[in-house]
């Protein structure tokens, strides 16, 4: 059986006497934009929010933050830390793939699985309480870059 | 972020969402997801075992042609391979 975490969280945060996060519950997805082209041919953003940044970038701040990181394809995986207050991050320090899968697309990509890894990839924080600033400022401002790189599909992966 | 994929979505860039909190997914309804039951921080595979992650990785991807439906979520059936019961103790 899967974790409940929006229960988990409300019986910590009723615990503990602070207010838990309010995970935004919808009636309805939204309607599936399609596909332009086969994959093969398709350029594919892959974005994390796991609180990945380069190493000579400024982390992230733990609470709240809605910035982002945008990240080489080609960075060494080495030269990725991680700053997330929400998540256990011991083994994605070791190896960044486990939420940002660099290595694997890089693969796709030369295989000719995908057209084309998107560079950069971009990087998130998790559970931003500020989701109307994360809607309103943060989203749109990276739509325009995916745009901006040409971008036909998104491979996202919340941490 | 899957409020990030429903704004990406709606301004007509196809999205799929690796998510390993089932619960949360249903609740913020991205366009397409799938579920890989371990634990949080490991989305898109165990560290070090390309292989695995190759494989939830090219699943993540295939949902783009194939889901046919908006609010698809695919429950993948990889073990955590550490522990596969991990859940059983998560507290």
């Amino acid at each position: 059986m899967p974790v409940r975490y929006i229960e988990r969280a409300n019986r910590i945060a009723a615990e503990r006497g602070t207010t838990p996060y309010q995970y935004t519950v919808h009636a309805a997805a939204p309607p599936l934009a399609s596909l332009a082209k086969p994959l093969a041919q398709c350029r594919v953003a892959l974005i994390t929010s796991g609180g990945v940044h380069h190493v000579r970038q400024e982390p992230f701040e733990e609470r709240d933050d809605t910035t982002f990181r945008e990240l080489p394809k080609d960075v060494p995986l080495n030269e990725l830390r991680i700053r997330h207050g929400g998540y256990n991050h011991a083994d994605a320090d070791r190896d960044p793939n486990c939420v940002l899968p660099l290595t694997v697309m890089r693969q796709m990509e030369a295989e000719g699985v995908i057209g084309a890894l998107a560079s950069p990839v971009f990087s998130f924080m998790g559970r931003v309480p500020s989701r109307l600033r994360l809607m309103q400022e943060t989203a749109p401002g990276l739509a325009k870059r995916l745009r901006a790189a040409d971008v036909d599909a998104c491979l996202l992966v919340p941490a | 972020m899957g409020l990030l994929a429903r704004v990406l979505e709606e301004q007509g860039l196809p999205t799929a969402t690796i998510t390993s909190a089932r619960d949360i997914t249903e609740a913020v309804k991205p366009p397409r997801a799938v579920f890989v039951n371990f634990p949080l921080g490991h989305e898109a595979g165990a560290p070090f075992d390309i292989a695995l992650q190759r494989r939830i990785v090219g699943d993540a991807l295939a949902i783009l042609e194939s889901a046919t439906v908006s609010g698809t979520i695919i429950d993948l059936a990889y073990a955590y391979p550490p522990d596969p019961g991990w859940e059983q103790t998560f507290v």
